[in-house]
């Protein structure tokens, strides 16, 4: 039971991310929720029994990926104001 | 000024058209999804038990590794061809050897990249090691291979530029290359494209994938911080850098 709502939630999150992801007309705000939607694709993917395709989802699907838009975020019209908020956000963190 | 706001207007106009669209599309795959899960729940013999089967004679333990590297190698032939053809995409649209703008130095980022960075390099060991077994494989220690690329390149530890040309073109080029003597190997030896000969199929398997995981992780993080092998990527131009 709690299983099962467990995936209900999941499933229910990931359309939600994909709908957010779309919609959203911030560029930064976009791939923030692409990289969201991979590491909960890399949870579906575990819940499917398939570790291995959960592994690859997480590392290509949400890191690569998503470090991939952030530096394409840099040739983007636009975008170089809210790379700079990024590159303070990452510092703040790390 | 009235220009623009009638084009931030015609723009939200298009948006709010295009909302139910965004809206209708993810709800039609997710029923698709659920019926899929749904239809998945009656029993039915899918291709497990014909892969069980075949297991002994594929020379690896893990089901996945067999399909992928044995069964099917065909298609994983074909996948490491499209990593290295991404790569050849990035060096045609890049300029060559131009180096990214030099970032501010941050201490801490740099510290814990030199943490991780070798912790991610057993990691990505133990994966490829694992993927006999159970849960790993080249693609996977790739990808951690790739990982560690760009951490190093974000904490200014930039690895793909201080290889030479030369060898970052054989390291891209090495596992694709590999994969496809060894699959010319099988035809010289009497077996048919990529039919491992019996007895050898561990050995074949595990230099495919020594190789394949090098050059997919060198291929990784050359898409995200390499440039065209060229001209500029001299020495000259690396020491001026630091």
């Amino acid at each position: 039971m709690i299983l099962i709502s467990f995936d209900l939630i999941l499933a229910a999150s990931l359309i939600w991310l994909a709908y957010r992801l779309l919609v959203s007309d911030n560029f930064f705000t976009s791939v923030v929720l692409f990289l969201s939607f991979g590491l909960f694709m890399a949870m579906a993917w575990v819940r499917l029994r398939a570790p291995d395709v959960a592994m690859a989802e997480a590392a290509i699907g949400a890191g690569l990926t998503g470090a991939l838009f952030l530096s394409a975020l840099r040739g983007v019209p636009g975008g170089k104001q809210r790379e700079r908020r990024v590159d303070g956000d990452e510092i703040r963190h790390d | 000024m009235k220009f623009a706001m009638i084009k931030s207007k015609n723009m939200t106009q298009r948006q709010i058209k295009a909302l139910p669209l965004f809206a209708v599309l993810p709800i039609l795959l997710g029923i698709g999804l659920a019926w899929a899960y749904l239809s998945a729940l009656e029993p039915r013999p899918g291709l497990g038990p014909r892969v069980a089967a075949q297991l002994d004679q594929s020379g690896v333990k893990s089901p996945v590794t067999a399909v992928l590297l044995n069964f099917r190698g065909y298609d994983t032939l074909l996948e490491c061809f499209v990593v290295f053809l991404a790569v050849l995409g990035v060096w045609s649209l890049a300029p060559p050897g131009t180096t990214t703008p030099p970032r501010e130095k941050d201490a801490i980022l740099s510290s814990l990249v030199s943490l991780l960075a070798p912790l991610m390099l057993v990691v990505a060991g133990y994966l490829l090691w694992s993927g006999d077994n159970g849960v790993g494989g080249a693609f996977q220690a790739g990808a951690v291979l790739g990982g560690t690329g760009v951490l190093l390149h974000l904490a200014d530890r930039p690895l793909i530029r201080s290889v030479p040309p030369t060898l970052l073109i054989v390291g891209v080029l090495l596992g694709p290359a590999i994969f496809l003597a060894l699959a010319m190997l099988c035809i010289l030896l009497g077996y048919g494209f990529l039919q491992y000969p019996p007895g050898w199929s561990s050995v074949f398997i595990t230099v495919i994938e020594a190789g394949a995981a090098l050059s997919i992780g060198l291929s990784l993080a050359t898409l995200f911080g390499g440039r065209r092998p060229g001209k500029s990527a001299t020495p000259h131009n690396l020491s001026r850098h630091h």
